[in-house]
C-alpha cells in the first residue's frame, strides 16, 4: 500500500493557539504599550490597589470616571479594573476591560497614601 | 388482460397496468430525500483548542472558541446512484501510518491522502455540494459572519446524581432531612399505577453524547494558522474533534468552494 507522508501542520510545532492568537491581539490592540506598561507588575509605572485613576472612554463626549482601584484582576487579554467612587454620596463600582476598544486612555490621578497590605480592597465597600 | 402491443405504441395512451410509472410514494427513500433540509457545502472537521475573548470594534467583548482545521482533506465521496445520498467524506489530522488498520491505509492510499486522525462524513444537497477527493478544506471555507452548526461529543460526567443530570431541587439542609439531601425524594403515585413510569427521570450516566449547538457566530478567521474562531461555548473537552457545517436555519452562504489550493 503506498502510504503518503502528511504535510506540516499550520501552527509551529509546541505552540498553542491562544497564547499564538493572545501575542498577535495585544500587538494590535495595544500597539504603543501603553496598557502593558500600566498593568504588568514589573513595570515601573504600574498601576497599584489604592491608586486614583481616571478612565475616558472612546465615546463622542470623551465620557470619564475617576476612581479608587479596588482590584486588578490579571487575565491576559482579559485584564480588568474595578474602580470605585463616590458619586453624590452613592458609592459606584465600574469594572473596566482594559484592552477593550471603548478606552481610550488611563489617566493616573495619585498614588495610595498608604501601601495597600491586600492585592483586592473589598473592605472599601 | 395484456393490451395488444401494436395497439399500445400506435396510439401511446393504452399501457398495461405494470407499464404505468408508478407515484413516488410518501414514505420512499427518494420522497424523503426530497423534503430532506440539508446544507448546499460541505462542513469540516475541526480540533477544539480552547476559549479566548476578541474585542469587536465597539469596545464589545466576545467570548470565543479556537477551532483548529488542521490538514482536513476529501477522503471519499458518497453519490445518489451509488449510497442513496450525497454526501463529502474528509479526514483531518495526521496519524502516524504504524497506527493506522490495514484496510484504512488502503482506504487513505486511495484517495491520495495521508493517514488521518478522524473520519466523518458530511451530507450536502445535491451533486453542487461535492468536491474533488483530496482537495483540501482550509479555514477560509468559511467567511467572517457567516452562521455554522457544530456538533461534537459532550463531555462526560460519569454516573452523575439526579441534581446534576436533571436539575432537580433535592430536599432542605435541615429541618430533620435524613441522609437524602441530594435525592430525587417521590418516583411517583400511589396504587395507581403502582410502578415507576417508563423514562422516569433518574441518576445514571450523563454527557458523553452527541450536541449540535446550532446558529453560532464566526466572529474570525486566521487562514494562516488554519484557525476559525466562533462565538460562545462549542461541545466537547479540549483537543476534541468537533463538526462545524453551515446552519441549516440560515440563507445558504455564498462562498466560493474552489478556490482554495
Amino acid at each position: 500500500i503506498k502510504i503518503l507522508q502528511p504535510g506540516p501542520s499550520l501552527l509551529p510545532k509546541g505552540s498553542e493557539p491562544k497564547q499564538l492568537l493572545e501575542e498577535k491581539l495585544t500587538s494590535e490592540l495595544d500597539p504603543t504599550g501603553w496598557r502593558r506598561q500600566l498593568f504588568q507588575r514589573s513595570s515601573p509605572l504600574a498601576l497599584r490597589p489604592g491608586d486614583v485613576v481616571r478612565v475616558v472612554f472612546n465615546s463622542e463626549t470623551n465620557q470619564t470616571f475617576v476612581g479608587t482601584i479596588m482590584a486588578i484582576r490579571r487575565r491576559g487579554l482579559d485584564t480588568s479594573v474595578r474602580l470605585r467612587s463616590e458619586v453624590a454620596q452613592l458609592g459606584v463600582e465600574m469594572s473596566v476591560k482594559v484592552y477593550s476598544t471603548s478606552v481610550k486612555n488611563f489617566e493616573f490621578i495619585s498614588r495610595a497614601v498608604k501601601k495597600a497590605r491586600r492585592a483586592k480592597l473589598y473592605y472599601l465597600r | 388482460m395484456v393490451v395488444s402491443r401494436v395497439m399500445s405504441t400506435q396510439r401511446g395512451a393504452l399501457l398495461s397496468r405494470s407499464e404505468l410509472p408508478l407515484p413516488v410514494l410518501f414514505d420512499s427513500p427518494q420522497a424523503a430525500l426530497s423534503r430532506k433540509q440539508l446544507p448546499k457545502r460541505t462542513g469540516t472537521i475541526a480540533f477544539k483548542r480552547g476559549m479566548m475573548s476578541v474585542f469587536d470594534e465597539n469596545g464589545v467583548r466576545i467570548p470565543v472558541t479556537i477551532l483548529q482545521i488542521d490538514r482536513t482533506q476529501v477522503t471519499y465521496i458518497k453519490t445518489i446512484d451509488q449510497h442513496g445520498y450525497f454526501a463529502v467524506q474528509l479526514g483531518a489530522g495526521a496519524r502516524h501510518a504504524k497506527n493506522v488498520t490495514k484496510p484504512m491505509l488502503g482506504h487513505f492510499s486511495k484517495a491520495g491522502v495521508a493517514p488521518k486522525r478522524i473520519v466523518a462524513e458530511f451530507r450536502v444537497r445535491d451533486e453542487s455540494g461535492l468536491l474533488p477527493i483530496s482537495h483540501e478544506i482550509t479555514a477560509q471555507h468559511f467567511k467572517e459572519g457567516q452562521f455554522v452548526d457544530i456538533w461534537a461529543r459532550s463531555k462526560g460526567k460519569g454516573f452523575s446524581g439526579v441534581m446534576k443530570r436533571h436539575g432537580f431541587s433535592g430536599l432542605p439542609a435541615s429541618h430533620g432531612v435524613s441522609v437524602s439531601h441530594r435525592s430525587a425524594g417521590s418516583t411517583g403515585q400511589s396504587q395507581d399505577p403502582g410502578r415507576v413510569l417508563k423514562g422516569k427521570k433518574m441518576a445514571g450516566r450523563m454527557g458523553g453524547d452527541n450536541v449540535t449547538v446550532q446558529n453560532s457566530k464566526v466572529v474570525k478567521i486566521y487562514p494562516e494558522f488554519g484557525l476559525v474562531l466562533v462565538k460562545g461555548p462549542v461541545p466537547g473537552p479540549k483537543y476534541a474533534a468537533v463538526s462545524i457545517q453551515d446552519a441549516l436555519k440560515k440563507p445558504d452562504v455564498d462562498c466560493a468552494m474552489e478556490t482554495t489550493s
